[in-house]
């Protein structure tokens, strides 16, 4: 299961139909706030193979539940993955500092073509559902 | 010692105005001459005939004695030592006196006083006074305000510029005089200051508010240092005061002119950042969606509905770049370069590299001539040289294209230029062309968003230098920029 902390739905409907063009059926939860997201964290860990947020909520902060996970022993094995429109350097060195390396650093890609490259690499941090 | 000497001595002096005095071998006075007497207070008649021992008590043991002796066995003597008992002002008086003996045929006969009162100082107090005197001269004249204070840190001294400015008199500045003028509030600050430095010895600065004549307080900057002497005796203080009120009006104005600009440019670039940001999102949106729903839809939809699906497409592809522009042009504004030593020339491959493909597909001749290693952000330099040489290849002609790429030492600087035999512009248009969006070609015959050049111009800025273009129609271009020579 793939956790995706997103609030706008137009992202969350681009990501659902590129991960279903990929022919993927690994099933997407959708959290639209921090709170939501890290109750399902706590709730079902074992289920999760990827954590997917947007560091900019609108009223709330994605960082809370980056910081919940490289936090807590129980939930750091979860592969995490930023996915924002922000391409500030501080972003990535806030992220960095909490374990989301370069290549788990994705910009939203402005074009269906990024979408598909981003959804294959998603798929791979996530392994092969068990 | 007999007249006819004594007649001589006389006639060899003169007598109103020489202190001469004339002893016989037993110290009594033979002669007296007027100015002895005013000098002594003892007129020739009262003396006539007595020892000097009995006119002058205190005479015995002295170096004046040892050297009447001295003369009477033939030896010239000047004494130094106050000769005469002081008993009036007069006698009091310094004096040296040149002793010398009478000589007859018959050998010594007595002995010559000659007897001068010197002034009350000495030669170096008297060289004070006259320096003292210059100084006050030059001091009076002086633009600047000047004191001068004692050992005691109390002013014993200001020049006429002071007293114009207080327009008070010398006796009412003297002491602590001066401080009534000193600003109530800046009074507690000064002393301290003053009285700090003056125990120390040290020099010191201070700013106050000093009463104008006319009871303006102006702000005053005020220097002292300590006054030393000869053999490093410590002579009191000296300090000059300038009026700084109307360089601390412009200054103030300056900071708060500096901090308003400051603060309305941070925020214009902050809007401009988070405008460019936040409009990436909903532009995404729009492109995004638009390719799905030709995706999904687009079987179904007649031609007109594609076109019209194709334009909007377009239309949202530009905004997309228009934004990533102003994005990027924000960065660069906002960054503070980190600059290090660069070889251009390395960096000029490292974008030829970049631009293969395009050098590749014009066929384009890239020339690089011999470049200079300057003190640059190496990623600003590329994206900067890359933006000019990318340029030179989209606005090519017809002819075979080539772009040349060189500098040129112009005192401290270095002029780089990147030129080519592209189609050029229109002179009068040569600095419009860094202007941002701005597009001088139709964007179906050379596409591109606007950006590059004001990119450039900005890297450049950051940089310190300068950058510029020539060029005219069909016959080329060259974009030149500075860069300050490393040292």
């Amino acid at each position: 299961v793939i956790l995706l902390v997103e609030d706008n739905p137009g992202d969350v409907l681009l990501l659902e139909t590129q991960l279903e063009a990929a022919g993927n059926d690994i099933p997407l939860r959708v959290a639209s706030t921090t709170g939501y997201a890290l109750g399902v964290l706590r709730a079902r860990p074992a289920d999760l193979g990827l954590v997917i947020v947007d560091i900019r909520l609108a009223g709330c902060d994605g960082w809370e539940v980056l910081e919940a996970l490289a936090g807590d022993p129980a939930l750091a094995r979860i592969p995490a993955a930023v996915l924002t429109s922000s391409s500030r350097a501080d972003d990535r060195t806030h992220a960095r500092a909490l374990g989301i390396e370069t290549e788990s650093y994705f910009i939203k890609p402005v074009g269906l073509e990024g979408y598909r490259d981003l959804v294959s690499r998603l798929v791979a941090l996530h392994g092969v559902p068990s | 010692v007999n007249p006819a000497l004594l007649e001589h001595i006389e006639s060899t002096h003169d007598w109103k105005s020489d202190a001469v005095g004339v002893l016989d071998t037993d110290l009594r006075v033979r002669a007296w001459s007027d100015a002895m007497g005013a000098l002594t207070g003892m007129e020739a008649p009262a003396v006539h005939g007595v020892q000097l021992g009995d006119l002058f008590p205190r005479l015995w043991g002295s170096d004046a004695a040892r050297a009447l002796s001295d003369a009477l066995r033939g030896e010239y003597t000047r004494v130094n030592a106050p000769f005469f008992a002081a008993a009036t002002p007069a006698q009091g008086r310094d004096t040296e006196a040149f002793v010398s003996p009478v000589t007859s045929p018959r050998g010594i006969c007595g002995c010559l006083l000659v007897a001068r009162a010197r002034d009350a100082s000495t030669a170096e107090e008297r060289e004070d006074a006259a320096r003292e005197q210059r100084f006050r001269a030059m001091a009076d004249a002086a633009p600047v305000l000047l004191w001068k204070a004692g050992t005691d840190s109390l002013c014993d001294f200001f020049n006429q510029t002071w007293l114009d400015f207080s327009g008070r008199t010398m006796s009412e500045e003297l002491g602590v005089g001066w401080a009534e003028g000193v600003h109530p509030e800046d009074f507690q600050r000064c002393m301290n200051t003053y009285m700090r430095a003056f125990s120390a010895r040290e020099p010191f600065e201070m700013e106050y508010r000093l009463r104008r004549h006319d009871g303006e307080y102006r702000w005053i900057l005020d220097r002292g240092v300590p006054r030393f002497g000869r053999e490093g005796a410590f002579l009191g203080y000296i300090g000059s005061c300038v009026d700084i009120t109307d360089r601390l009006v412009a200054e103030q104005a300056a900071h708060a002119l500096a901090r308003d600009l400051g603060r309305a440019n941070q925020q214009m670039e902050q809007l401009l950042y988070a405008a460019s940001h936040d409009l990436h999102e909903p532009i995404r949106m729009v492109t995004s969606f638009l390719e799905l729903l030709e995706r999904h839809a687009g079987g179904a939809l007649d031609d007109r509905a594609l076109r019209y699906l194709s334009f909007a497409r377009e239309g949202g592809a530009r905004m997309g770049s228009l934004v990533d522009g102003l994005l990027t042009i924000s960065r660069a504004r906002s960054a503070k370069p980190t600059l290090q030593r660069v070889a251009m020339r390395e960096i000029v491959e490292v974008v030829l590299d970049d631009l293969s493909s395009a050098i590749a597909e014009s066929s384009t001749r890239i020339e690089v001539r011999d470049l200079p290693v300057v003190n640059a952000d190496p990623a600003l330099l590329r994206s900067l040289l890359q933006n000019l040489i990318s340029n030179a290849i989209k606005f090519r002609s017809t002819a075979p294209p080539i772009v040349e790429v060189s500098a040129e030492r112009r005192g401290d600087e270095w002029v780089i230029s990147v030129s080519d035999n592209g189609i050029g512009f229109r002179p009068e248009d040569s600095s419009r062309v860094f202007e941002l969006f701005r597009r001088l070609q139709p964007r179906t015959e050379r596409p591109g968003n606007g950006i590059g050049l004001a990119l450039a111009r900005e890297i450049v800025l950051r940089h310190g230098g300068q950058i510029w273009a020539k060029g005219e129609v069909d016959r080329g271009a060259t974009f030149s920029f500075t860069m300050p020579v490393v040292a």
